[in-house]
């Protein structure tokens, strides 16, 4: 009888404490789910924002690039000599390649000043020949 | 130099646009040189002259470059069998600075503002192939 009582004590306890957690992890729940939601949100801005700067960032590079190569030619287009119709530019990242062809030596080596004097310019490949009168 | 022909291939590291043009200009006129390229940070002529090894026949370093050195170009292209020589052209010439340089591989060193008629004349010694004594042994082979 008296092992009876004290079961029937124990498991009540049991029950009691378990209600109490649970009651208590409900509300922390809710405040966790609050939490997580506004965390997940902040997160995906986050990231969105991550990803617009980076698309951002590879647009103005490319613009940038764009914008050297109308620099150049506008320089090449500008040299008594140097023809921009005769020299492609291509850039990349700042990176310069020449081809094409220059009227002598003296201005195939001054496309190389030319195109280096151009702001955001890191190295140019001058890879033009020269052909008199091309 | 009205010659066409023997130019030496050479490519500049340099980070200066002023200091580029003003020395094309000066080869361009005063040696028997054909600049195929420049750069103006270390990394980019390390990439640059790695790509193709044989792709010139003098490389003319500044030190101080936009980022990295001219120090790191020649470490980093020391062992990579490089076709063209490298020379070291700096306004910092100091006998320090010169047994750096050449402990790295530079073949010569010449100060930017005293020695440009040196780099002339070595620059026309190098396009006379005959007279260029044979290279001395230990070619390194990747």
């Amino acid at each position: 009888m008296q092992v009876h009582t004290k079961l029937t004590l124990a498991t009540l306890a049991t029950l009691a404490l378990l209600g109490a957690c649970n009651r208590n992890d409900e509300g922390r729940t809710v405040g966790q789910q609050v939490d997580g939601a506004v965390a997940k949100v902040e997160n995906q801005a986050e990231r969105a924002k991550d990803a617009t700067t980076s698309a951002a960032n590879q647009v103005g590079d490319k613009a940038k690039d764009m914008g050297i190569t109308a620099a150049i030619n506008a320089e090449l287009a500008r040299d008594p000599k140097l023809s921009a119709l005769s020299i492609n530019v291509d850039t990349v990242d700042g990176r310069v390649t020449l081809k094409g062809t220059a009227p002598d030596t003296a201005s195939r080596d001054r496309a190389t000043s030319l195109a280096g004097a151009v702001s955001g310019v890191l190295a140019v490949d001058n890879q033009l020949n020269v052909t008199p009168g091309g | 130099m009205k010659t066409t022909g023997q130019r030496i291939k050479t490519f500049i590291v340099e980070d200066s646009p002023i200091i580029l043009e003003n020395l094309v200009a000066t080869l361009e006129e005063l040696a028997p040189v054909q600049v195929v390229g420049w750069a103006s940070d270390e990394a980019t002529a390390v990439q640059w002259l790695l790509k193709d090894t044989q792709a010139c026949e003098l490389v003319i370093i500044d030190v101080y470059l936009r980022s990295g050195s001219g120090l790191g170009v020649l470490r980093n292209t020391a062992h990579a069998g490089l076709a063209g020589k490298c020379v070291v052209l700096t306004n910092y010439a100091t006998p320090d600075m010169r047994a750096k340089c050449t402990s790295l591989g530079a073949h010569r060193v010449f100060d930017k503002s005293g020695e440009l008629d040196e780099l002339i004349s070595y620059c026309t010694q190098l396009s006379r192939p005959p007279q260029t004594p044979a290279v001395p042994a230990g070619g390194v082979h990747n």
